[in-house]
């Protein structure tokens, strides 16, 4: 199939002549005015492969159209070249600053028009194919990172059962809030101050599957005692999140953060098991201090766990759970507006808690 | 040899077809440019006079009419810088008569 052109020129015979020129290899559209250069490109949402436009033309100029052309992301990439005329008025430099990839020069030199408008579609194929390009690698080095990570996450899963489900629960749970406080305008300034984005929220959700990564360094007897902890074994239980941000660490050190989100990961691994008040460990920090998805996860965190059945106890039914939550954040444990939105999801909670029991 | 056109030049600017040069030729008769831009001047509208004068010079460049070219183009920048246009458009209108002439004795 031929390349699509579309020639622009207030004035029939120029058009014909550029038409003539272009017709063995190209198919033709014409249009005799801005307006309806407009009304092709994005009423009927035509996609020329090159467009030859003119300058001068009665309403809107050449100059207005080309802004159009570049100010919209379908058409930004349309090579446009402009028709000037050759002599001392011309605009071309001011063309090429506009953005136009080129001009033909009236009086038309056919072997000139050819060649340059084929140069041009050929030099916008070849950056869009890099362009390609790049994002294909791109998203190949991502999925290997990602495939890296899930195999770490997997290493944590096997070695206690009860953590491969819930780092899934966790990290779906950690979607249902973030996508809650990103998406209602009442937290709108919450996720400002939080540099919450789409970007970013996919980060952190992403990042909660390695928050209990530290256990893979707590002894066996202790990860997996079927009973409560002495406060001993507690305090070395305690160290996971230390050894969590250890093992991120060494990771940034030997692959860089080229996944965007192993930063939080650490985060989450040294924080999530912070309070609030600060009454939380390893450190102690309190309220800001302690990172957005720190904070997040720590709420995920405890409310899977409620509902979970454990050696040492029952699973807390769905309302039980939530209304544990809420005391938690009274009682100072939580980011109180962390557990507001919580609560407001919390039917979508019960639903998804359902689905994992079918 | 004719002084108003160039054939072989405009020949080869529309790809050498002569059935399309001659249609062209025909399509500058009927857009009647010249009374166009007589009519505009009276009116008093020299802006749009001035696109006219460009108009007419883009074509009969395109086509190799070579005087209605050149004049137009001086017409053109006489409406710009404000110099004297009046003493041209005859001189225009002239060349453009003798050309359409001579198109229509191909």
């Amino acid at each position: 199939m031929k390349d699509l052109v579309l020639i622009v020129d207030d004035v029939e015979i120029n058009r014909m002549i550029l038409a003539e020129i272009l017709s063995d290899d190209y198919e033709i559209l014409e249009a005799s005015d801005g307006i309806e250069t407009l009304k092709i490109l994005f009423e009927q949402k035509v996609s020329p492969t090159a467009i030859l436009l003119d300058i001068i033309m009665p309403g809107m100029d050449g100059f207005e159209v080309l802004h159009e052309i570049k100010t919209h992301p379908e058409t930004e990439k349309i090579p446009v070249l402009f028709i000037t005329a050759a002599d001392a008025d011309t605009n071309e430099s001011r063309g090429l600053k506009s953005g136009a990839a080129d001009y033909v020069s009236k009086p038309f030199n056919p072997d000139v028009v050819k060649t340059r408008l084929e140069n041009h579609i050929n030099l916008t194929r070849y950056q869009n194919e890099l362009e390609e390009l790049v994002e294909e690698k791109t998203a190949e080095l991502q999925r290997t990172n990602e495939q890296t990570l899930e195999v770490l996450a997997d290493i944590v899963e096997n070695r206690d059962e009860t953590s491969g489900a819930h780092i899934k629960r966790t990290s779906e749970l950690s979607a249902i809030l973030i996508r809650r406080i990103i998406s209602s305008p009442k937290y709108a300034e919450y996720a400002k101050a939080n540099g919450l984005d789409q970007k970013v929220a996919g980060f952190i959700v992403r990042a909660t599957t390695l928050h209990d990564i530290g256990k893979i360094k707590i002894s066996d007897n202790i990860l997996l005692a079927p009973r409560k902890l002495t406060d001993e074994e507690f305090n070395i239980m305690k160290k996971h999140t230390t050894y969590g941000g250890e093992i991120i660490d060494s990771i940034l050190e030997k692959l860089g953060d080229n996944v965007g989100y192993f930063g939080y990961s650490k985060q989450i691994c040294l924080g999530h098991h912070e309070r609030w008040d600060g009454r939380g460990y390893p450190r102690g920090i309190k309220g800001d201090a302690i990172p957005f998805s720190a904070r997040l996860l720590s709420v995920v965190d405890v409310y899977d766990a409620l509902v979970s059945k454990r050696p040492y106890k029952d699973p807390f039914p769905h309302d039980e759970a939530i209304g544990i939550i809420v005391k938690g954040g009274e009682s100072g444990q939580f980011d109180p507006t962390l557990v507001e939105a919580f609560v407001e999801v919390a039917d979508e909670i019960a639903e998804f808690e359902l689905s994992l029991k079918v | 040899m004719s002084n108003y056109i160039d054939q072989e030049s405009g020949l080869k600017r529309v790809g050498g077809s002569a059935a399309l040069y001659k249609k062209l030729l025909g399509k500058f008769i009927e857009g009647k440019y010249q009374e166009q831009l007589e009519t505009l001047l009276a009116e008093g509208k020299i802006e749009d006079a001035t696109g006219m004068a460009h108009t007419i010079k883009g074509v009969a460049a395109n086509l190799s009419l070579t005087e209605v070219n050149r004049l137009a183009l001086q017409v053109e920048q006489a409406l710009k810088s404000g110099g004297d246009y009046a003493s041209l458009v005859p001189q225009l209108h002239a060349a453009t008569d003798a050309t359409i002439e001579e198109i229509n004795g191909l």
